[in-house]
């Protein structure tokens, strides 16, 4: 069950970012529901499932757009593993450091996407596209984590009380 | 006389002299007549009528909400209600006249652009869901005459190529896509490039292996050269926004700022025919 849950929420979000998220758009930007998940999740739950629903959801991206299958996989494995190894050494009850954390694995996934689409043979400026791209989407990333994580960690905790309630 | 018959009397003068008085009040009260009298008391009662009349007039207007609240409030219901229901038949008006304004430029491109006439309008359906790339899905597809590499533009400019064709839709790169190059030149000096997408969000472009000592300078128009096959020539592709020096020294790199809205587009031509 939550699994098909997460299918769900993966679903959801990338239907989210090619459709609507596009008018909200800001400096040319546009959020990263997929990643702030991965983040979330993983700073939460640990490198394993961190880097499981990465996987599952860069997958899910390369799938859809139906091009250079892996890349947004490996990039969004990489931080959900990560950000997961910093499970139970920070503070998580709330956002404050959650925040500055999706803003740095932010900056590690556009840069991991940066280095495969010059092993792809897609040549862009970096310093350009880091001040135009990688600069804004942190700082948009960051500013939906705060607003997410709390939500987000209440949802985890139902969904664990009700595991522990229903036997298997 | 009697007593009876003088108390009989004095009734009688009383009653009629009451009925004097009433007949004389009635007359005075009624339309005015014009005579002194008459004159003299509408006079000494108009300042009074007046008062009165201000009082219950103010009386009237503090007790009005009281007295009429009920009728009020369901008519301030009916009122928001109708309101409600008009603002959005606005909306939805408002909605039909912008499409009709793009369709309608769409089909003054169909009549007098470099398709004359061959071309097919498609809506934007979906977009890329990253930040990097710059493709969007139209819903339009072979079924509809569509093929590869045909070109896609507004009547603004253009947007792109088609590179995925399937039954119903297809997928366009869009030349902000750092994977997409248009043969370019600059309207003005006739002086040729390469135009290359730098990032789908971003929606700016480069142009590339324009000679350092070639004048170029912001606001010229940059052109399809129609070089290279893929586009055909003279298409509107954007306007120069800045020039900076190429790291090798030999070459300046120019940022062209499309003339098509790449990100806030609905409507798109499909150029048929064109593309190898």
């Amino acid at each position: 069950m939550a699994k098909l849950l997460w299918v769900v929420v993966v679903g959801a979000a990338l239907i989210l970012e090619g459709t609507g998220l596009n008018f909200l758009r800001v400096a040319g930007v546009k959020p990263d529901l997929l990643l702030i998940l991965t983040v979330c999740h993983a700073y939460l739950r640990g490198p394993r499932q961190g880097a499981a629903l990465g996987l599952l959801s860069g997958l899910a991206h390369d799938l859809y757009t139906g091009y250079y299958l892996g890349l947004n996989a490996v990039a969004k494995g990489a931080v959900g593993l990560a950000v997961g190894a910093l499970e139970g050494k920070l503070y998580r009850e709330g956002p404050h450091l959650a925040v500055p954390v999706a803003a740095l694995a932010t900056l590690f996934h556009e840069l991991l996407f940066f280095l495969g689409l010059r092993y792809l043979g897609v040549a862009v400026p970096f310093g350009f596209v880091f001040v135009h791209i990688v600069v804004p989407a942190c700082v948009y990333n960051a500013a939906l984590t705060l607003l997410g994580y709390n939500p987000y960690h209440r949802l985890l905790q139902q969904l664990d009380r009700r595991r522990s309630v229903v036997p298997r | 006389m009697g007593p009876a018959r003088y108390f009989y009397l004095r009734s009688i003068a009383l009653a009629l002299a009451i009925l004097g008085l009433a007949l004389y009040v009635m007359r005075v009260t009624a339309a005015p007549l014009g005579d002194p009298i008459t004159g003299l008391v509408h006079e000494l009662l108009g300042p009074i009528k007046g008062g009165l009349t201000e009082v219950g007039r103010f009386v009237s207007q503090k007790t009005y909400f009281l007295l009429s609240w009920r009728s009020l409030a369901r008519e301030n219901e009916e009122l928001r209600a109708e309101v409600g229901r008009l603002r959005a038949e606005v909306a939805a008006l408002t909605e039909y006249r912008l499409e009709n304004e793009r369709l309608k430029r769409l089909l003054q491109y169909r009549d007098a652009g470099p398709a004359r006439g061959n071309l097919v309008v498609a809506r934007v359906i979906a977009r890329d869901p990253g930040n990097w790339f710059g493709t969007v899905t139209i819903d339009r597809g072979s079924a509809d005459g569509l093929g590869r590499n045909m070109t896609v533009v507004t009547p603004d400019g253009l947007v792109g190529r088609v590179v995925v064709v399937r039954r119903h839709t297809s997928d366009v790169l869009l030349i902000t896509d750092p994977r997409s190059s248009v043969g370019g030149l600059i309207q003005e000096t006739r002086i040729p490039g390469v135009v290359e997408g730098l990032a789908g969000g971003l929606g700016l472009l480069r142009m590339l292996y324009i000679p350092k000592d070639a004048p170029v300078e912001a606001g010229q128009t940059v052109i399809t050269s129609g070089l290279g096959g893929l586009f055909p020539k003279g298409i509107p592709v954007g306007t120069v926004a800045e020039v900076r020096p190429e790291g090798s020294g030999l070459f300046q790199v120019v940022v062209v700022r499309p003339f098509a809205q790449l990100n806030r587009l609905e409507e798109v031509a499909v150029l048929l025919g064109t593309g190898p």
